[in-house]
């Protein structure tokens, strides 16, 4: 009995040394706080010489904070951020495009808003930039660059048959029969992700009804909905374009790597992208891109109507912060990609950084041009698909990939839409 | 050390309310517990989580709170796309038991009666099986590109026209078909060729004494000896059709607008992309049941035939 008391004893203050020990331990060596960080800049992506070294620096120049990032690749991440985000689990710091699915987040408290961003500290940004991640007037997201969608054409091509870069949508239809009845793919559209073919809806609904139409839709306004004529217009017009063979045959199952191939090596003459596309062009074939591809604005549908100023765009890649992030979090990832050096490793790496005076740091001409008419848009529409709540913006994915393969009518493209914006959004 | 069977056979009836198991019985659990631990943890606790989900109406984001019953059960029911992914299924299971056990068949007898170079062809057939599901995905795709695949290139010399492929609604699922069938003929040849080749020779000598031709020693000899083989080919078949996904994202995602979606893609599209995980978790619900059904049906009826 006496033995097993001490022994009872000697273990008691031997654990307590140890406890004493290790926590004297911990206070000593002051470890900096960690913030995890999920991106998707791996090393086939473009976005790969801005952001890992930008984390590099960051963590050579701070001893108190430290990121801690892990590349995932696009299509990957999507689904590995929302499976980590059901369990709870999701990492400090995450890639968003903002719209509904950001705003879903913010309604689950799984992200916190940026408060910062409306300090001292956020005075860098072009406040276009916080758009597509801003609800009711608080910031959820840092963007790191803006994007926008503008019509690739192949200069060399147009000038082989004296055709000039398309104004009209006539003019487009025109130079698509040309093109085609040379036997060369007059617009490259890889729609098995189905966001590339959404590039022309949007654009068309804007020509076709300005920003109101959307805006009117989604806000279910009294009167509005997604069977507006702008949409039925859009739809027409996208058959009208499929019809005259402007994407040649099969497209609906090409994808967005083949859409870039045709384009980049001069097998296509027309191709309607972002602005993120050129650097794949560059990758694909660095002489046409450099010297033959050059970019315009959407046609306008007729020369009178519209304003040719109002483009589709918005940010490029953005960062939420989750809910349970450590404090430092928020400055950290301002610091990040407020740095100036940020800024000119955007612009240097050809995208559009959406911070403040950088444009001049702009080399690649073609780029230069795309930041500059999106600094002048009148307007920036941001991509339905991700602007929607995630089930209405597959519907209309959905709806348009048929408007393409003319396996539904615009008529009845608008009413499906309707019909789940009524059951998602409310009726109006 | 006691097989399971010895295990059954000498169980005795447990005494109430008292833990004592013979020594048998302790080391069949002792051996069949790790085994039940993961099965557990990663079969049994996910279908009863998903079945849990499937009663929500849930985004994925924040809390399960909106419980909805079988509302989504009742969604399903009246989902186009769903009976069009399920009808889909249908087309795979058929089209699998259509082409790949005839041609198995057929291509396993040529091969197994010693011809020259049918060792050749016999790992030619089987090279598409090492590949995985994915590569064997973007090869196709790149014959089926329709501006620059093979397959146009081949049409466009026979002087006949361009086709969509994989773009076209009406032509997706059959180029799907078409590749599966490719990917897995070479691994039933080698099954029905092991088979043949475990059929005695004597029934052959003993056909050929009492007059029978080629034609009838291969009707009433390889065939029924084939049989049991080719039930199992069946349920393996029956199997990978229903859970079959791979192949149909990479060439297709499922599209285009859903004329190559299966249950399977449809279920990831509806979780992962529209985020509904309510719903998603009741498609997979399904699927599971489904699965389910077919594969004790199958059990029952094998057993059948073993008994009689």
């Amino acid at each position: 009995m006496q033995k097993t008391r001490k022994m009872i004893l000697f273990c008691t203050l031997a654990l307590s040394m140890i406890l004493t020990l290790s926590a004297g331990h911990v206070e000593a060596r002051q470890s900096p706080t960690v913030i995890t960080m999920w991106h998707i800049a791996v090393e086939s992506d473009s976005f790969y010489s801005v952001l890992p070294p930008a984390i590099e620096r960051f963590n050579a120049t701070h001893t108190d904070v430290q990121i801690e990032a892990q590349a995932i690749q696009n299509d990957a991440f999507k689904t590995q951020i929302q499976v980590a985000i059901a369990a709870g689990e999701q990492p400090d710091i995450f890639m968003t495009w903002g719209g509904g699915l950001l705003q879903s987040y913010v309604e689950g408290g799984v992200v916190r808003d940026i408060p910062e961003l409306d300090t001292e500290l956020g005075a860098n940004f072009i406040p276009g930039g916080f758009a597509p991640s801003t609800f009711d007037g608080k910031h959820y997201a840092v963007p790191a660059n803006l994007a926008g969608v503008f019509l690739y054409y192949n200069k060399d091509l147009f000038e082989q048959f004296d055709l000039s870069a398309p104004a009209t949508w006539d003019e487009l239809i025109s130079s698509c029969e040309t093109f085609s009845e040379n036997g060369i793919i007059p617009i490259a559209l890889g729609n098995v992700n189905r966001w590339t073919g959404s590039f022309w809806f949007m654009n068309l609904v804007l020509r076709s009804g300005g920003p109101e139409p959307f805006m009117n839709a989604f806000n279910r306004v009294d009167g509005a909905s997604f069977t507006d004529p702008a949409f039925v217009e859009a739809g027409t017009k996208i058959q009208e374009a499929v019809e005259a063979g402007c994407f040649g045959e099969g497209f609906n199952g090409v994808d967005y790597p083949d859409e870039q191939l045709l384009f980049g090596t001069g097998l296509a003459a027309m191709e309607l992208q972002g602005d993120w596309n050129y650097a794949g062009l560059l990758n694909i074939d660095a002489e046409i891109a450099e010297n033959s591809v050059d970019v315009v604005p959407f046609p306008l549908l007729d020369s009178e109507m519209g304003d040719p100023n109002a483009l589709v765009g918005g940010t490029g890649q953005a960062f939420a912060i989750s809910a349970d992030a450590p404090a430092e979090a928020n400055v950290a990832l301002i610091e990040l990609l407020g740095s100036e050096e940020f800024g000119l490793s955007v612009a240097e790496n050809g995208f559009i950084p959406a911070l403040k005076g950088f444009d001049q740091n702009i080399e690649v001409p073609i780029v230069q041009k795309m930041a500059s008419l999106l600094s002048q848009a009148s307007f920036v529409q941001l991509a339905y698909d991700q602007f929607l709540p995630p089930e209405l913006a597959q519907v209309h994915l959905d709806t348009t990939q048929q408007l393409f393969g003319l396996s539904t009518s615009p008529e009845d493209a608008a009413a499906e839409t309707e019909a789940a914006a009524v059951e998602i959004l409310g009726a109006e | 050390m006691a097989t399971i069977s010895q295990v059954f056979k000498n169980r005795t009836p447990a005494p109430r309310f008292h833990l004592r198991l013979s020594e048998p019985q302790r080391t069949a659990i002792a051996f069949l517990a790790p085994a039940l631990l993961i099965f557990s943890i990663f079969v049994l606790w996910p279908i009863i989580k998903s079945v849990r989900y499937s009663l929500y109406d849930w985004n994925g984001v924040g809390p399960l709170s909106d419980f909805i019953g079988v509302n989504n059960y009742e969604d399903l029911l009246h989902d186009k796309v769903f009976w069009k992914a399920l009808k889909n299924n249908g087309i795979v299971v058929i089209w699998s038991l259509g082409t790949q056990i005839p041609l198995g068949v057929g291509l396993a007898l040529l091969l197994t009666r010693g011809l020259k170079g049918s060792s050749f062809f016999r790992t030619l057939y089987f090279v598409p099986m090492v590949l995985s599901e994915v590569i064997v995905g973007v090869i196709w795709r790149w014959i089926y590109q329709p501006f620059f695949g093979m397959a146009n290139a081949a049409l466009l010399e026979l002087g006949l026209d361009k086709q969509g492929w994989l773009g076209d609604e009406k032509q997706v699922l059959l180029c799907i078909l078409v590749v599966a069938t490719w990917r897995y003929l070479g691994f039933y040849i080698v099954i029905f060729i092991a088979a043949i080749q475990g059929i005695p020779e004597e029934y052959y000598e003993a056909a050929s004494i009492d007059g029978a031709n080629a034609f009838q020693r291969h009707r009433y000899i390889t065939i029924p000896q084939l049989i049991p083989t080719i039930r199992v080919a069946s349920v393996l078949m029956i199997v990978g059709a229903l859970k079959s996904f791979d192949l149909v994202w990479v060439l297709s995602q499922g599209g285009p607008s859903h004329a190559s979606e299966l249950v399977a893609t449809y279920m990831f599209k509806e979780a992962f992309s529209s985020n509904n995980w309510g719903y998603g978790s009741t498609i997979a619900f399904t699927l599971f049941l489904i699965a389910f059904v077919l594969a004790i049906t199958f059990i029952f009826f094998t057993r059948q035939k073993k008994d009689t």
